[in-house]
């Protein structure tokens, strides 16, 4: 059974209501990451949050492990499913171990059961309990912000997360660091993962599969290897040229 | 006792009650405040509403708003007006700082807190309302700053503070008095100001204890401080005549003390007279063993309305007063029918007692320099029709009745009106600034310099007698009547410009002058003694 489903998914916004997404059909396995791929504004974010139903859909449906999202109440349905929002968002007023317990202190976890987790997905995320429990956002560099950010959906074990831009705009030292340790995550936790990039290589890395996103519509979704052999268009060729020059500028560079 | 030590001892009481009115006015105002921009969250046509609402009562001068609050709430006077009107006051940042913060949270964050699964009322209370606190608290700080500065007008309707200072050095032109008051009322505004400074940063900067310590240290000072106002009156009020006070009250004899054991509120208007009358009152009460609260430097209106719903038990009125003010009359009566007949409007409409006169008239006079009035052969008002003068007289004055009659008696349209604090008309008909001004007959500068009483041959003045009124309430007190009747037909016309020249020209304060008055109306009272059986 598919983790996610969308069947002719379509989203308009705003008002005037303007069409921003485009009969989505797309489908992901239990325990698969699935890239969101896409220019700015081609829809990426507007699509996650059509999963949790932050924005309703104007045709379509989504399911997810099998249930209708319309017939889950909206904060049950967002309650269950972890969120990484673009730019880490973090609550500046709460410490960072307050920031992490936000969903256990809505489901009504006890104390002990919040804080021992708190712990726990501080490692999973790589930063030292002892040291940043008690610390506020405002005092975190980018990529510990990010950690956070991680930590705070997945400390109640969902079983599809939704990742805005998990990685943006880190220097790529701590970005490589951090993508190799979501991998490990994922592997060890076995959740499904929509990971949104507008980062082609970072697509190619991480993804099981990628989909593809040009304006509202999907235009292609396949496994990495799919998508570099047969690109769908010429727009998605000109996309994969970036790493693959960028390859063989390295190349160069250190033969010489 | 020098006029400094006597406001010294004044000081924990009137601070403590400054402190305790501003505090529940800021309070109250917080609490109706966040309520309402609860209610209005996410209704932006409401948020503007309720802002402009809030905005256009902040217009109205605080002395309006103030003397508003009296017959709103029903000829209340001290407390509770100054409550309300200062609550009204201290609205408009509050409101603000609380909408714009609530209005200014990063959409981001909402949008985390909604994705993660907060419900909307979490939302509020767990994000938006905790980011928005900082400005919260600077709205609250402004507003404290403001509120401890109005305050100080709420002596005007009878409430204890430390405005009664300013009201009564402006009137006594006691400067340093008035500096005492505007200089604890300064440092009280910045003592709050700052402390609430270090809490709002500890807020900004996330330091959660010293947040959390500063504000409990605040709370307890506070406290400590309006318990001075909570505490039983004999002992932190005492007041400026406590040495008259019988040593053990209760432990003499009731013919000696008739009083024993009552406490009575005594007002006074706003000028130098009757501050002095007031203390003299109280000198009165408390040498017959009762306890007096008192109530100086009120709007005449404002004290009138006291003293018939009994939130004031006694003070002086003037019969003229009472005959155009209350009973609207306009034609010219003679001194006996003016006390005789306002005595009994008094009694009948408000059920309030004219114990009787006290002796003495403070009639209006118009008042010209000598030599030009006699260079230009001004000898009566009627000789001043036509003429560009100006006249100056306090603002009550040409605001009432008598006035429009003697102009329209005399036609003296062309003249143009000054008002200004009575105080001040003497310096300004010397020095030149106004041709004529209208005094008062016991002021103690009318045998002050080369000075020229215009004749009233018509009498569009009434006469105005000084007259004792007492409450419903307390004219029942039979005790009271027959003390107060002690004071009755006691003061003549040149005792009382005596006492009044005490503060306006030898700068006394009203309570030595009062002190002297009194002592004179006992002296008086002695040699007659035997006359009464
Ligand atoms: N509330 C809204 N009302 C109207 N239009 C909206 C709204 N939210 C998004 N849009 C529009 O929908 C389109 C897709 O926006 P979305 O945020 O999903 O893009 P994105 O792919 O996440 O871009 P980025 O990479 O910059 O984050 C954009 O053209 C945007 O202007
Ligand atoms: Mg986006």
């Amino acid at each position: 059974m598919s983790s996610l489903r969308l069947d002719r998914a379509s989203v308009s916004l705003g008002d005037p209501p303007v069409a921003v997404l485009h009969d989505i059909d797309l489908a992901a396995e239990s325990g698969e990451i699935l890239a969101l791929l896409g220019a700015s504004g081609s829809g990426k974010t507007t699509l996650l949050r059509s999963i949790n139903r932050l924005v309703p859909l104007t045709t379509g449906r989504i399911e997810v492990a099998g249930r209708n999202t319309a017939e889950i109440e909206p904060v049950a349905l967002r309650l269950s499913i972890g969120y990484v929002l673009q730019g880490a968002a973090l609550f500046p007023h709460w410490t960072v171990a307050e920031n992490i317990g936000t969903v256990p202190r809505l489901l009504g976890w006890a104390e002990e059961r919040t804080s021992g987790r708190i712990d726990e997905v501080l490692d999973l995320v790589r930063l030292d309990p002892a040291e940043f429990r008690d610390r506020f956002p405002g005092s975190l560099s980018g990529g510990q912000q990010q950690r956070v950010g991680v930590a705070r959906a997945l400390i109640a074990k969902p079983s599809l997360v939704l990742m805005d831009e998990p990685f943006g705009a880190l220097d790529p030292l701590t970005r490589e660091g951090l993508q190799a340790d979501f991998l490990a995550l994922q592997q060890e936790l076995g959740f499904t993962a929509v990971v949104v990039t507008h980062d082609i290589s970072e697509a190619l890395l991480l993804a099981d599969r990628i989909a593809i996103l040009s304006h509202g519509r999907l235009v292609q979704i396949g496994t990495p290897a799919e998508i570099s052999k047969t690109p769908a268009n010429a727009e998605i060729e000109e996309l994969l040229t970036t790493p693959r020059r960028q390859a063989e500028t390295w190349r160069e560079l250190l033969g010489s | 006792m020098t006029e400094l030590s006597q406001n010294w001892r004044d000081l924990p009481n009137l601070l403590s009650w400054h402190l305790l009115l501003s505090l529940c006015a800021v309070v109250t105002a917080s609490i109706v405040a966040l309520s309402i921009a609860l209610l209005v969250d996410r209704r932006p046509r409401w948020k503007h509403l309720s802002l402009a609402v809030v905005g256009v009562m902040q217009t109205i001068p605080g002395l309006a708003l103030l003397a508003l609050m009296v017959p709103l709430l029903g000829g209340s006077i001290g407390f509770a007006p100054a409550f309300a009107a200062l609550t009204v006051y201290a609205l408009l940042p509050l409101l603000q700082n609380t909408v714009t913060g609530l209005s200014g949270t990063d959409p981001r964050l909402v949008e985390a807190a909604r994705g993660l699964g907060m419900g909307e009322r979490q939302i509020l209370f767990q994000v938006r309302f905790p980011l928005a606190f900082p400005v919260i608290l600077a709205g609250l700080r402004t507003s404290t700053v403001w509120t401890v500065g109005t305050t100080t007008l709420a002596t005007a309707v009878g409430a204890s503070g430390l405005g009664t200072y300013i009201f009564t050095g402006l009137q006594t032109r006691n400067h340093a008095t008035t500096l005492f008051g505007c200089f604890f009322a300064a440092m009280l505004a910045i003592v709050l100001d700052q402390a609430l400074q270090v809490v709002e940063n500890a807020v900004r900067s996330r330091r959660r204890a010293v947040a959390g310590a500063a504000g409990t240290v605040l709370v307890l000072a506070l406290l400590a401080t309006t318990a001075g106002a909570l505490w039983p009156r004999s002992v932190a009020g005492g007041g400026a005549r406590a040495e008259t006070m019988p040593a053990e009250a209760e432990a003499v004899e009731e013919t000696a003390f008739p009083l024993a054991g009552q406490h009575f509120t005594v007002g006074s208007k706003w000028f130098v007279e009757n501050l002095i009358l007031g203390e003299v009152v109280g000198m009165q009460l408390e040498a017959s063993g009762a306890t007096v609260e008192d109530r100086p430097s009120m709007g005449s209106t404002i004290l009138f309305d006291a003293l018939r719903q009994n939130a004031v038990d006694c003070y002086v009125d003037y019969s003229g007063t009472v005959w155009a003010t209350l009973m609207k009359r306009d034609e010219p009566a003679s001194r006996m029918r003016t006390r005789v007949e306002s005595a009994s409007f008094l009694l009948e409409e408000h059920a309030v007692l004219s114990v009787g006169a006290l002796g003495f008239q403070n009639n209006y006079a118009v008042a010209m320099r000598g030599e030009q009035a006699r260079s230009l052969g001004i000898r009566t008002i009627a000789d001043l029709s036509g003429r560009d003068f100006d006249i100056a007289g306090d603002p009550e004055v040409f605001g009432r009745p008598e006035w429009e009659r003697v102009r329209d008696i005399y036609g003296l349209q062309s003249l143009s009106t000054r008002p200004m604090q009575a105080i001040y008309t003497w310096d300004a008909l010397h020095e030149g600034q106004v041709d004529a001004i209208i005094a008062y007959t016991t002021d103690g500068r009318m045998a002050e310099g080369d000075l020229v009483i215009l004749d009233d041959n018509r009498q569009a003045f009434p006469p105005y007698d000084a007259i004792l009124l007492v409450s419903p309430e307390a004219s029942q007190n039979r005790a009271l009547v027959e003390v107060l009747l002690g004071l009755v037909n006691r003061i003549d016309d040149r005792t009382m410009r005596a006492a009044n020249r005490l503060v306006e020209i030898d700068r006394e304060s009203p309570q030595r002058a009062a002190r002297w008055l009194w002592e004179r109306t006992r002296l008086e009272a002695a040699e007659e003694e035997p006359a009464v059986p």
